[in-house]
């Protein structure tokens, strides 16, 4: 899209040298970040904002270019034809996985080589704040004295969030009515006028209304509290044992050499240390979770072997 | 107000209406790809030129859809779909310099008075949508459908199989309450849906095509009527209570996240025809029924912005791409906006002020070229348009596969008309049938599989009751008609 | 074809794709993450109203006297411009964008009566040179370049 053009242009200007260590330049001036977000999306503020701080550490130029379609194939099948001198990648989030899983299109998640896992989003459940439960335990002690009277919300059907609470369902045995969106929005009106009791979702999503006071956090659903909410008790802290991982990373067209994933690691964590890049991401809520190319493909195999498992025994897929 | 005496703004309102027009008359690019295809150059810009920039597009893009709409019987975005009615019949008429100068009016009207109730209105309305469960957008989507029994035409049966056919194209992709691909064919390309603006232009500017390249005497319009022709006052005077119900429904749609400008553009045509003193002039060439549904898509370009700005949520993809522009610039919208960025939100009102001066300065630079053009040895403009077509509705997703699609789409259009079936009603399924099946399944969790909860929300069963009345009403008036 | 006959075919072809939807909606995979209604249920209604108005038409069509039909457009002209259509979308990928609008408006122009000659030559090269610098140029849209010329 437009944006190739205005930020070679933008960043034209100077090639600073890449960091101390490895004095090898980068085998291609231009590296092209594929999202199938649309511009403003999660996945395209999340490259524009990287770009920013790789650029003067790697030495190269970037562009964003969003693909849209086929709820991410489309982006996946450009990246997974394009040629591995390191010129092209993808940026990953759980949609891809579960894209391939539920769609099974010509090139899947599979196709791809993953580079690096960037950053966790943590999910938070939440309510509103005239709600009577104060934290995750009262909402589950009330749902277990009461199944089947609580209503909980999630984004979208067969989203991560979705999943999530269908597993507390069974966890806990509330037999709550798990009711999915079509994004946040819809989701936080009905929490927000109280037709649910509980939603789920990222903090970047429901930041104005906890902002305003308007919504009450309830537990995050991570291995560890958050930093920038030390307060806010974990799911597990609170008795339910429900964990959402959700990713955000690059991945790349298969046989590159190890030499530019290298370079990749190398940079990423330059950046992630950065002050001025911390401020950024910690202001959204995002954990910085750095893993190289042979972490990232394991824990990508994993995730995709889990979902899989989930996803079929919901019966979601064959 | 400083938006006036800052040129930038100024400037970029312009820019932005003038790109939005033009993106908006492409069939295909829709107001929020117009405003999507601009957000990454808003990145470096300040903040108030950079909202402004894109809530002029979405102004610029949904007046710019009625002009294709009147001039080739195609809309250029999805509101104008009600617009072609009678704006294409006007027209064919040999008045469509008539038709572009009322919906420009009608347009400036509906933007005008949007932002008035913007600015006044803001917080008692955001209460409104929050007031709507589940149950209420079932009853809202049930409402909308209850347009087809006016819209059938002559035959309501046939008006039925239009709308059960668009009711079918909107199950197509994921559903919505278990996430299984439903009618995909396995095709990742169909997982997300078909969206209406594929629809609508394979429905009508294909099937036209179609239609047209087969007739041995082509419809010509005659040379002299190539002239703008802004209404005159006694014009105005007679459209004003076609406006006034378009800002009436517009407003009510607007402030509704998820309803939008194609519905009230069909229920304002409605009514409008419903409390004419002359309700059979509508579809033959009506002036107010260009003037009802213009008002109203264009009411909305302000009153989404209610949800939006008050609540942080998004009311529509539009408003969904202006929500990334303000995250962009580090702003959140929301309750809290009004106080932490006061500036930033009385820009975006000035700025709207400048966007709806400069779409009625560059509709009358515009509309002559474009009747211009329409009037082009015919050859050369049936071409052109396919030519924009192909193009356009590739820009949407980058997919070919749209294309073919709306080649397919464009192949069943033309056999409806050749059995004289209405397509609007098919339009209406498309737009509604997500809403409509999300919401009812979604109230039936909630309430266990009680069909009651449709009764017991006041606001559903009033919205419900009404669709029941407003659907005899026009049943029993086509009876009598009939008889 | 007479009113009534387009009106008889019109309801089978309801009839046909309310039957074809409906086998197709029953046959949907029910999750555990569904609701009572299912991913069928609601597309069972809508096939259901589809061939219900398809009979109705068939009856009254059968019953009611018959009328005389609105002149019937050309078939085969139409299909001629749809096949252009085709060629395009599948030439697209081979001979790159520009190129191939500009073949497919001026093959257009021709099709519908234009003279060929010099001017439509260069309406078709206008074509694709201002539509490629319009969509690829200004708007940044990647349309492909065609593996004829090395582009992807």
């Amino acid at each position: 899209m437009l944006t190739r053009r205005s930020f070679a242009a933008a960043s034209a200007a100077a090639l600073v040298p890449f960091s101390a260590q490895a004095q090898m330049r980068y085998p291609v001036p231009t590296v092209t970040l594929v999202t199938h977000s649309s511009p403003g999306g999660g996945s395209d503020v999340f490259l524009r904002e990287l770009i920013k701080h790789l650029h003067p550490v790697m030495g190269v130029n970037f562009a964003v270019e969003n693909v849209r379609g086929g709820s991410g194939a489309t982006a996946v099948a450009r990246v997974a034809r394009a040629r591995p001198d390191g010129s092209m990648f993808y940026a990953t989030t759980p949609t891809y996985i579960q894209t391939t899983l539920l769609s099974r299109p010509e090139f899947g998640y599979d196709s791809l080589d993953p580079l690096a896992i960037v950053f966790l989003d943590p999910e938070v459940i939440y309510t509103r704040v005239e709600s009577p439960f104060r934290t995750l335990a009262d909402a589950v002690a009330h749902a277990k004295a009461n199944p089947g009277r609580q209503r909980w919300g999630a984004a979208n059907p067969a989203s991560l969030e979705r999943i999530a609470f269908e597993k507390m369902n069974r966890l806990i045995g509330a037999r709550a009515a798990v009711v999915s969106h079509e994004g946040g929005g819809d989701l936080m009106i009905n929490v927000l006028n109280g037709t649910l009791d509980l939603g789920i979702g990222e903090i970047q999503e429901i930041r104005a209304q906890l902002d305003a006071n308007r919504i009450r956090l309830l537990g995050v659903v991570t291995e560890e509290r958050l930093p920038d909410f030390p307060d806010l008790a974990t799911a597990r802290e609170q008795g339910v044992d429900l964990v959402v991982t959700k990713f955000r990373g690059l991945a790349g067209p298969k046989g590159m050499p190890d030499e530019i994933a290298a370079m990749w690691h190398d940079a990423l964590r330059q950046v992630l240390a950065s002050p001025a890049y911390k401020e950024q991401y910690a202001k959204e809520s995002l954990v910085p979770a750095l893993k190289g190319r042979e972490e990232a493909r394991r824990f990508t195999a994993e995730f995709a072997a889990e979902i899989a498992a989930t996803l079929r025994e919901l019966g979601v897929v064959r | 107000m400083g938006a006036f005496t800052d040129p930038w703004t100024v400037a970029t309102a312009f820019g932005g209406v003038l790109w939005g027009i033009l993106g908006g008359a492409l069939p295909g690019i829709s107001p929020s790809i117009a405003m999507a295809l601009l957000l990454p150059f808003t990145y470096g810009m300040e903040p108030i030129p950079a909202i402004v920039l894109l809530a002029s597009v979405y102004v610029g893009a949904e007046y710019g859809g009625s002009i294709p709409a009147i001039l080739i019987r195609t809309p250029g975005t999805n509101s104008a779909a009600a617009t072609t009615l009678d704006g294409y019949e006007m027209a064919r008429q040999g008045k469509g310099g008539e038709a572009l100068g009322i919906s420009l009016i009608s347009g400036l009207v509906g933007g005008l008075f949007g932002l008035v109730v913007l600015v006044l209105a803001t917080e008692p309305l955001a209460r409104v949508a929050l007031a709507f469960t589940p149950a209420a957008y079932f009853g809202l989507a049930v409402l909308g459908l209850s347009v087809i029994a006016s819209l059938a035409g002559g035959s309501l049966t046939k008006g039925l199989i239009a709308a059960a056919l668009g009711l079918m194209v909107a199950t197509v992709g994921t559903d919505p309450v278990s996430g299984v691909p439903r009618f995909t064919f396995g095709s990742p390309e169909l997982l997300g849906g078909i969206r209406p603006i594929l629809v609508m232009v394979g429905l009508f500017a294909v099937a036209e095509m179609l239609v047209q390249i087969g007739e041995p005497e082509w419809a010509k319009v005659e040379a002299r009527d190539t002239r703008l022709k802004l209404p005159s006052l006694a014009m105005f005077r007679r459209l004003l209570p076609a406006q006034a119900i378009g800002c009436g429904i517009g407003t009510f749609e607007g402030v509704t996240p998820g309803a939008g400008g194609t519905i009230a553009a069909f229920m304002a045509y409605n009514e409008a025809r419903r409390w004419s003193k002359n309700p059979d002039a509508f579809g033959k060439g009506a002036p107010e029924g260009v003037a009802a549904p213009e008002s109203a898509n264009n009411v909305v370009t302000a009153t989404a912005l209610v949800p939006l700005l008050s609540l942080g949520i998004p009311g529509s993809n539009s408003a969904a791409i202006l929500l990334g522009g303000f995250l962009v610039h580090g702003l959140t919208p929301g309750p809290l906006l009004f106080e932490r960025a006061p500036d930033v939100v009385w820009g975006l009102y000035g700025g709207l002020l400048i966007a709806n001066i400069a779409m009625l300065l560059l509709g009358l630079v515009i509309l002559t070229p474009a009747l211009w053009l329409v009037n082009r040895p015919k050859p050369f403009l049936v071409a052109t348009i396919l030519a924009l077509i192909v193009s356009g509705v590739f820009a949407i997703e980058q997919s070919l596969f749209d294309v073919g699609l709306v080649l397919v789409v464009g192949v069943i259009g033309y056999f409806l008309r050749w059995a004289g079936v209405p397509v609007l009603p098919l339009v209406l399924g498309v737009v509604l049938g997500f809403m409509l099946e999300s919401n009812y399944r979604r109230s039936l969790v909630l309430s266990g599989g009680d069909h009651r909860v449709f009764i017991e929300d006041p606001v559903a069963l009033g919205l419900l009751t009404a669709a029941v009345l407003l659907t005899g009403f026009s049943l029993w008036r086509e009876f009598r008609r009939n008889a | 074809m007479s009113a009534s006959a387009r009106d008889i075919a019109l309801g089978l072809a309801a009839l046909v794709l309310a039957g074809a939807y409906w086998a197709l909606a029953v046959d949907l995979p029910i999750s555990l993450l569904s609701d009572a209604v299912g991913p069928g249920g609601v597309p069972v209604a809508i096939a259901m109203l589809m061939a219900a108005a398809g009979v109705v038409l068939i009856l009254r069509s059968l019953v009611g006297a018959p009328r005389e039909a609105p002149p019937s457009p050309a078939h085969g002209r139409a299909a001629g411009l749809l096949a252009l259509l085709v060629a395009y979308v599948l030439a697209v990928p081979f001979i790159g964008y520009p190129m191939a609008l500009g073949l497919l408006a001026g093959a257009i122009a021709l099709y519908a009566g234009a003279r060929s000659g010099l001017g439509l030559a260069a309406f078709a090269i206008g074509i694709g040179v201002l539509f490629w610098f319009g969509f690829v140029r200004v708007m940044g849209i990647p349309f492909p370049a065609g593996t004829l010329f090395g582009g992807i």
